[in-house]
């Protein structure tokens, strides 16, 4: 779905936070109230990052890790430290007001919708701030009828709603101007396994349908394997990862597995270097391989050797493994 | 424009979503009169004058004062609650300026204000009481009430957006919450304070709201020289404070989860 057009540029971006040094006990709290030592931290080092028109791109990282600031950057909400942005050719920060007539925002967490009104009222109001004229105002809410239903919920106030429907109200009303870039900053949070993976058909079929480029960070590893094309991995505030997400699973999926089930016990011979013997269950060889030393091609040769084999299934690392490993280190 | 209209009307509908809450704060704005009035019936002589007012104008005051505060006062801090929890997220990220997002809120919970609680508050409050048409109501008082509201909206937008700088403004919520019981006439007219108090509150923008409009409302004559440009000059004031604040708070925002 994208272009070659460069639509999110963020350039050796940094974001301190100036936070006070708490003294422990109640002498600390006291003394506190006369003297006061600040610390800085950085939330955010080093970061550079381009995101080209129509992708979608998942922003990953352990808590505190600094997506959230990122995404609040882009917003225009919080201003970097040092560091330049451009988001569709405007600096976010400085052209606040211009800027988010093209910006689309969901925190899953939170709710733009006004939350004792009925859902129709709020999207009266947006419609107003983002001056959408009533063709195209009718246009998008007929295609988000279409994919989200929510004429379902039209007539009734947002606090009756439940997470599922709220969640496809909010989407919509971050869309209903159709902005270029669409910002999701845990969308599927709390939501149900249908919910969620309604959720994502939805993100997919407004990529595809009216070419946004959407940045998404989530700690649900599904949401990225099942939407995003490219992965950018960030940690104490700097990129430790930034291609596709295929050659993510390639490059950091270190642990491949081969289970293999012999019709009996099978007698393991010489074990060829890049393999190991992780358990024998039963019948059941699993065999940890090391790709860069040994093929499956030529381990597969040796298999048959030990015994009769009856059935042989690859494994790999999922994508969960593979985060909570870099996460730990 | 449009926008600003469209926000004021959603604020106004906002307002009339919860029924129990609507009754219960016209229950309490009639509590609060009929406490106001006992107290003055009981420490203002039957004849003569005291704090230079006649115990009817005292009365009168009370209950007008109650009715104007009723259509102004907002007991909620919007921009500090949106701060702690992070939602403030959500107003930054829409086309259109905090301030005026807050002004054209204020303007919808006013309006809504005066016809659910004013109206019938002053029906119910004839009727209880000997109030005759205050001799005070002409355009000055509307544009003085006017710049009360803008005055009363600038420091609270002021407090709020302080919570940009401290997060927890509560302290400083308080603050403002007994410097506008004691210096804005909401619950004493200043005639009752000792001099050198009154002085001091009247280089404030405090008496400018609640104050003055009553004693304009009440007597047709305003307490203070140029009352309606000092009343400009405290709108000018507060808003500037307010809107440097604001300029350079944004700077300083930090966001719950981020």
């Amino acid at each position: 779905m994208s272009s070659n057009e460069v639509l999110i540029e963020v350039k050796e971006l940094c974001k301190e936070f100036k936070i006070l040094k708490k003294k422990p006990g109640l002498g600390g709290a006291l003394m506190s109230l006369f003297s006061r030592d600040y610390q800085t931290i950085e939330a955010i080092k080093d970061i550079s990052f381009k995101i080209n028109q129509g992708e979608i791109v998942g922003y990953v990282g352990p808590n505190g890790a600094g997506k959230s600031t990122t995404i609040k950057i882009l917003c225009g909400i919080l201003y970097p430290t040092s560091g330049l942005i451009e988001v569709a050719g405007f600096v976010p920060s400085v052209d606040r007001k211009q800027f988010a007539m093209t910006l689309g925002v969901m925190f899953g967490q939170r709710t733009q919708l006004w939350w004792d009104l009925p859902v129709s009222e709020s999207f009266d109001l947006l419609k107003s701030i983002y001056k959408v004229d009533n063709a195209r105002y009718k246009k998008n809410l007929d295609f988000f009828n279409d994919i989200f239903d929510i004429k379902e919920f039209w007539g009734q106030p947002v606090r009756r709603l439940s997470l599922g429907q709220r969640v496809r109200a909010d989407l919509a009303a971050a869309l209903i101007h159709d902005p270029n870039v669409l910002l999701l900053d845990e969308p599927t949070i709390g939501l149900d396994v249908l919910a969620r993976s309604r959720f994502r058909e939805l993100i997919k079929m407004v990529n595809a349908e009216k070419k946004t480029t959407i940045l998404l960070t989530s700690h649900d590893i599904d949401d990225i394997e099942l939407i995003v094309d490219r992965l950018i991995l960030i940690d104490k505030g700097t990129v430790k990862y930034d291609g596709t997400l295929k050659k993510f699973l390639k490059n950091y999926g270190g642990q491949k597995k081969l289970l293999v089930n012999y019709s009996n016990k099978p007698k393991i011979g010489k074990i060829p270097d890049g393999a190991s013997v992780q358990s024998l269950k039963g019948n059941i060889l699993e065999i940890k391989v090391d790709t860069a030393i040994i093929s499956y091609h030529d381990l597969i040769k040796v298999i048959p050797d030990w015994g009769k084999v009856i059935d042989i299934q690859l494994e790999s690392d999922s994508l969960e493994t593979i985060l909570s490993e870099l996460y730990k280190k | 424009m449009f926008v600003f209209y469209k926000w004021a009307v959603k604020s106004f509908q906002r307002n009339l979503a919860y029924r129990l809450e609507y009754f219960v704060s016209l229950f309490n704005a009639l509590l609060y009169i009929f406490i106001f009035t006992s107290i003055w019936q009981a420490l203002m002589p039957e004849n003569g004058a005291r704090f230079g007012m006649t115990r009817q104008l005292m009365i009168n005051y009370a209950v007008f004062v109650t009715l104007i505060k009723t259509t102004l006062v907002k007991s909620r801090d919007m921009i500090g609650t949106r701060v702690r929890t992070g939602e403030i997220s959500l107003d930054l990220i829409k086309p259109i300026s905090l301030p005026v997002m807050t002004l054209a809120d204020a303007v919808g919970t006013v309006i809504f204000q005066i016809f659910s609680r004013f109206l019938p508050l002053i029906i119910i409050c004839s009727l209880m009481f000997d109030l005759t048409i205050p001799p005070g109501i002409d355009i000055y008082f509307f544009i003085s009430y006017l710049f009360s509201f803008l005055i009363f909206h600038a420091i609270l937008f002021t407090f709020g957006v302080a919570s940009f700088y401290i997060v927890e403004n509560f302290p400083l919520w308080l603050l403002n919450t007994s410097c506008v019981s004691l210096l804005s006439g909401s619950i004493i007219p200043l005639e009752v304070l000792p001099d050198i108090v009154k002085k001091i509150a009247l280089w404030t923008p405090y008496p400018y709201i609640f104050y003055l409009p009553t004693m304009k409302l009440l007597k047709n004559e305003y307490p203070v020289d140029h009352a309606i440009l000092r009343q400009l000059f405290f709108v000018i004031i507060s808003y500037a404070i307010g809107l440097t604040l604001f300029h350079f708070g944004k700077r300083k925002l930090q966001v719950q989860g981020g």
